[in-house]
């Protein structure tokens, strides 16, 4: 037997960074491969459908760790049954590890990874950007901020005003004959915070769609997602955003998001009504000065042929009106885009787009808030 | 928690226990550390100092949701070197640690009678460290994005690496050694990548015989700490709370086989039967596969409770077979650690022609959702070229290629 000798340590060296850094690129790696699958993530009906389920899972091909190995699935191994005297609370696995671990642990490989509806969002909007963004039209806020506002003769030391507190030494030096200027205790000013309005910008969107007969649950679901995502999007440059819903079919009128959303309507498509009412809201409400505005239309584009030159010549004043108007129109089938489509896409400043299926709500956001929007004249979404 | 001055008393009950009973304990320097760390070494495979790679990422944050939810636990981790290391979890009690130090003795003793570790190199540490500082070096030089896709198409063949360390089992060690193979002799190769690829495989060598001795030797240290704590006198406190720990150990979970309860199972066996000069010959001689065919009859069969599984499937679909089914099947689940067994065919792979590899098929069928990925990465970035794996898929023979393109699959 050899003498048996040993030394201890308190762990002090064997601190880990490297291990972030690994895992800041498995991170990132992640992402990149959630990104890869955005178009899927956009138009997940559950995103739209549940507000109170933020998490999404996203399946990631890219990141298993692909190997030369058994198809586990169909291969027989020999286990152990549960123990009997322990029961369910089996199921610690603990291990005094020997250096290496696993590499039985076949088929815990598939990488589902949860993703907040922030970080989805984050990695969705990384390439969308607010088009001709009016930075000098800011509405007043929800919140407030405090500001430095005023003078007072008390406060803290470092909300000191050198200005005015110079100003006032000199005043009394004047006033008091004096042979040279001092700062007294009494001259000293400190700025005042008052919470004000916070002054920031505002938006609002224009929400409209046609409710006519022929638009279809798939319509509308293409239209909703669309929706969601412009508002988060919004929402993430303003404090502020405010949804106008504007259903029609004939007539046109303002609704609440639910009756927007789910109430069925029938009759014919008056593109024009609702374009009107969309400017009418605009100059009672929102004052251009104060608001970027953007107006969205989703339809499956049976407008009447007798409207369609008004809503051309209507469509084009909201589109003056407005930082972005959008025309989309939604087809399942390989039809051919309306008159109104083909008008609206031969004019400069509306954005006229044509969308088939799910992933194309992706594409349209791009298209829309892409800030790489080269494609804006092209006027035209293939799917 | 422990402290250094704490450790130190409880190696002082178990050590001389340990070595009264025949153990074997070189220098072992014992590291207080965090869980936080022991996930990262584990991490690492156990090299602290290692090459960077997203994938030791992604191991951690796994380990460390498993333990954020109590699913697992590391209690210990021992690395081959000399001295040993042993990292030890400060946050164990010091029952818990008793039990532990014994396990980690008896780990100690392993690696250093078993022929398998003869001949790992002693200073790992040093060679995995400095392959980390030049693999680092190679990131600075020709960027992140190159080493990252050699790493990770060198790691779809990093345990094919040949069995140079046991018997020769197949058709010749060198034609199993592919990713040397493919080191060398690849024409697309430059001079720093051979060089990666030629580290990985260092690295992989000293992984392999803990390998194939999972079960030996973590059975071999959960039979001597249950010794070991009936030799030392506990308080009955401190006795529950070892056999808590044991307990936890032991646990098993179908479909899985837990190395701990089956392995000290076997040497169980074998020193009712044979005394305890037939355990200390198991530890020298045997891999897994060597111990399960000496030791496993039909009552280890019994008492652990080993049945067939089919498709991971935990809900009692097990089919209830015959003794004999059930050994050669475990044999086969360990044999070469479990992956299939690869050989280049070297006379049919010249350097600018495709790469052959010949699986060697023993009625497992392999896993053709991942072989085009996998057989892409190799073409692409280590081959440049086709590469063709020729197997037996469903009694028909396959012939699989990828040549960077286009994935084809011929029934020859």
């Amino acid at each position: 037997m050899r003498t048996s000798s040993y030394s201890i340590g308190n762990g002090e060296q064997w601190r880990y960074h490297g291990i972030y850094q690994d895992q800041w690129r498995h991170d990132q790696k992640v992402k990149e491969a959630v990104k890869a699958n955005l178009a899927d993530m956009v138009s997940d009906e559950h995103i739209t459908i549940a507000d109170g389920r933020r998490v999404i899972n996203v399946p990631l091909p890219e990141l298993k760790e692909f190997r030369i190995s058994f198809d586990w699935q169909h291969v027989e191994t020999v286990g152990q049954t549960d123990d009997t005297v322990r029961g369910s609370k089996g199921e610690h696995k603990n291990s005094l590890g020997t250096g290496k671990e696993g590499g039985t642990e076949n088929g815990a490989d598939v990488e589902d990874t949860a993703v907040t509806l922030e970080e989805a969002a984050d990695i969705i909007f990384e390439r969308l950007t607010l088009p001709d963004l009016d930075p000098l039209k800011r509405a007043l806020g929800d919140g407030r901020e405090l500001q430095p506002e005023s003078w007072d003769k008390v406060g803290l030391k470092s909300r000191w005003v050198r200005r005015a507190t110079l100003r006032e030494a000199m005043k009394r030096h004047v006033k008091e004959h004096q042979e040279r200027i001092e700062i007294q205790p009494s001259d000293v000013r400190y700025w005042r915070y008052e919470a004000l309005p916070a002054d920031e910008g505002g938006a609002v969107v224009l929400a409209m769609m046609d409710t006519s007969g022929s638009m279809g649950t798939f319509e509308k679901y293409l239209a909703k997602s669309f929706f969601f995502w412009t508002v988060e999007f919004l929402r993430r440059s303003y404090p502020h955003v405010e949804l106008v819903f504007l259903a029609h079919d004939v007539r046109a009128r303002e609704v609440d998001e639910e009756t927007f959303f789910h109430r069925g309507s029938s009759g014919g498509t008056v593109s024009s009504s609702v374009y009107r009412l969309g400017l009418d809201i605009l100059e009672q409400r929102y004052p251009a000065e104060q608001f970027n505005s953007y107006a969205f239309h989703f339809t499956d584009g049976g407008n009447l042929t007798s409207d369609n030159a008004l809503a051309v010549e209507i469509g084009m004043e909201l589109a003056h009106r407005t930082n972005l108007f959008g025309y989309g129109e939604i087809h399942d089938t390989d039809r051919n885009p309306s008159p109104l489509f083909q008008s609206f896409q031969e004019r400069q400043g509306i954005g006229a787009i044509l969308l088939r299926r799910k992933e194309d709500v992706f594409r349209a956001l791009e298209y829309y808030f892409g800030k790489d929007r080269e494609h804006k004249n092209a006027h035209t979404l293939e799917a | 928690m422990l402290t250094p001055s704490k450790l130190e008393s409880l190696i002082e009950q178990v050590l001389p226990a340990a070595q009264l009973s025949g153990l074997d304990c070189e220098h072992v320097h014992f590291e207080l550390v965090d869980a936080e760390d022991i996930h990262a070494l584990a991490s690492y495979h156990g090299l602290p100092i290692r090459y960077s790679h997203w994938s030791f990422g992604k191991t951690y944050g796994r380990l460390k949701t498993a333990y954020d939810y109590r699913l697992s636990q590391i209690y210990e981790l021992v690395i081959n070197t000399r001295p040993f290391y042993a990292f030890i979890d400060r946050l164990n009690s010091d029952a818990q640690t008793l039990l532990i130090l014994a396990h980690v003795f008896a780990h100690v003793d392993y690696f250093s009678h078993s022929r398998l570790f003869a001949r790992t190199p002693h200073d790992i540490l040093h060679k995995a460290a400095r392959h980390a500082r030049q693999i680092g070096n190679y990131r600075r030089i020709y960027g992140n994005e190159a080493v990252e896709s050699l790493l990770d198409a060198a790691m779809v063949v990093a345990d094919h690496v040949g069995m140079s360390l046991v018997m020769a089992r197949g058709p010749g060690e060198e034609a199993s050694d592919v990713l040397g193979y493919i080191a060398v002799h690849s024409a697309h190769l430059q001079d720093w990548e051979r060089e990666i690829l030629l580290m990985i495989r260092e690295e992989s060598k000293y992984f392999w015989p803990q390998r194939l001795s999972k079960i030996s030797n973590e059975g071999y240290a959960t039979f001597w700490h249950t010794r070991l704590m009936r030799q030392i006198t506990l308080s009955p406190e401190v006795a529950w709370e070892v056999a808590e720990l044991n307990s936890k150990l032991l646990a098993t979970k179908a479909p899985q086989l837990n190395p701990y309860a089956l392995g000290s199972q076997l040497y169980d066996h074998l020193y009712s039967k044979k005394g305890l000069g037939a355990v200390f010959e198991a530890r020298n001689m045997l891999d897994d596969a060597g111990l399960i065919r000496l030791a496993l009859d039909d009552e280890v069969i019994h008492t652990c409770h080993l049945d067939i599984y089919r498709d991971h499937d935990p809900n009692g679909n097990t089919l209830h077979a015959d003794l004999a089914h059930i050994r050669a099947q475990l044999i086969q689940d360990v044999e070469h650690a479990g992956i299939p067994l690869l050989t280049v065919m070297a006379e049919k792979s010249k350097p600018l022609g495709p790469l052959r590899i010949q699986h060697h098929y023993d009625g497992r069928d392999l896993d053709f959702y991942e072989l085009p990925f996998a057989l892409k990465a190799i073409a692409h970035r280590l081959w440049g070229g086709r590469v063709e794996i020729h197997t037996m898929k469903q009694g028909m023979h396959h012939i699989a290629s990828h040549d960077g393109t286009k994935w084809a699959d011929e029934v020859s």
